[in-house]
């Protein structure tokens, strides 16, 4: 379930957004708040479905929350 | 702790009580049965009783909290992992009982007696021992995983 390579700025967007909880963030997006901890702590990749869900919650765009980082060889 | 977590905490407890008390009725207990037959029975309702319990509470929890979920897609692909472990053990139990049957077979045939296919008693134990066992991995491997992250 581990997802290092993709990693995200939803904790920092949250507290952008009137220190919004994990619990609230959780239900606009329709998932569980352990989903939302998961993906913060970069130890669950979301869908694409749910990332465009999580972007569109902060009005924007997907790669402005997740980013993805080539894995060194 | 999610729903779908507690659900399998439930889950584990319900089958590990199950398969200790079905392998005490059926292989026997180091102490007389009659003195210990009390307190599993015991054990087994009150873990049931658990369960149920939690159930209910879950529910009306889950009917009390408007909007929320209960089961996302992180829950759906913890769940196929657990299911996909299950599957090995249920598939490997499957050619080892195959392999046992088939050996059995033969060694009737070369004792010069007639053969038959027969299925003993003691297999079909096994094979209830086993998919309560698969139940056990189904339920551990979700909690590793929700316990990993």
């Amino acid at each position: 379930m581990e997802n290092k390579c993709i990693t995200n700025n939803i904790r920092q967007l949250r507290f952008q957004h009137d220190e919004m909880t994990q619990q609230e963030l959780a239900r606009r997006s329709g998932v569980t708040r352990q989903t939302i901890h998961a993906i913060e702590a970069a130890k669950y990749g979301p869908s694409l479905e749910l990332a465009f869900r999580i972007a569109r919650v902060f009005d924007k765009r997907v790669e402005d929350v997740f980013e993805f980082q080539e894995e060194e060889s | 702790m999610s729903r779908q977590e507690i659900y399998a905490w439930s889950s584990l407890a319900t089958s590990s009580v199950l398969l200790i008390f079905y392998l005490t009725a059926v292989y026997g207990w180091p102490v007389p049965i009659e003195s210990s037959e009390e307190y599993l029975s015991g054990i087994l309702w009150k873990v049931l009783g658990i369960a149920i319990v939690v159930e209910l509470i879950l529910d009306t929890m889950h009917s009390l909290q408007v909007g929320g979920v209960s089961k996302d897609e992180r829950d759906v692909r913890i769940e196929s992992k657990g299911y996909r472990n299950a599957y090995y053990v249920l598939a490997g139990a499957l050619v080892a009982v195959m392999v046992h049957l088939f050996i059995s077979d033969m060694v009737t045939t070369a004792a010069g007696q007639d053969r038959y296919l027969s299925v003993p008693f003691a297999t079909v134990h096994v094979l209830l021992v086993i998919l309560l066992g698969a139940s056990i991995i189904k339920s551990s491997t979700q909690l590793y995983y929700y316990n990993k992250g």
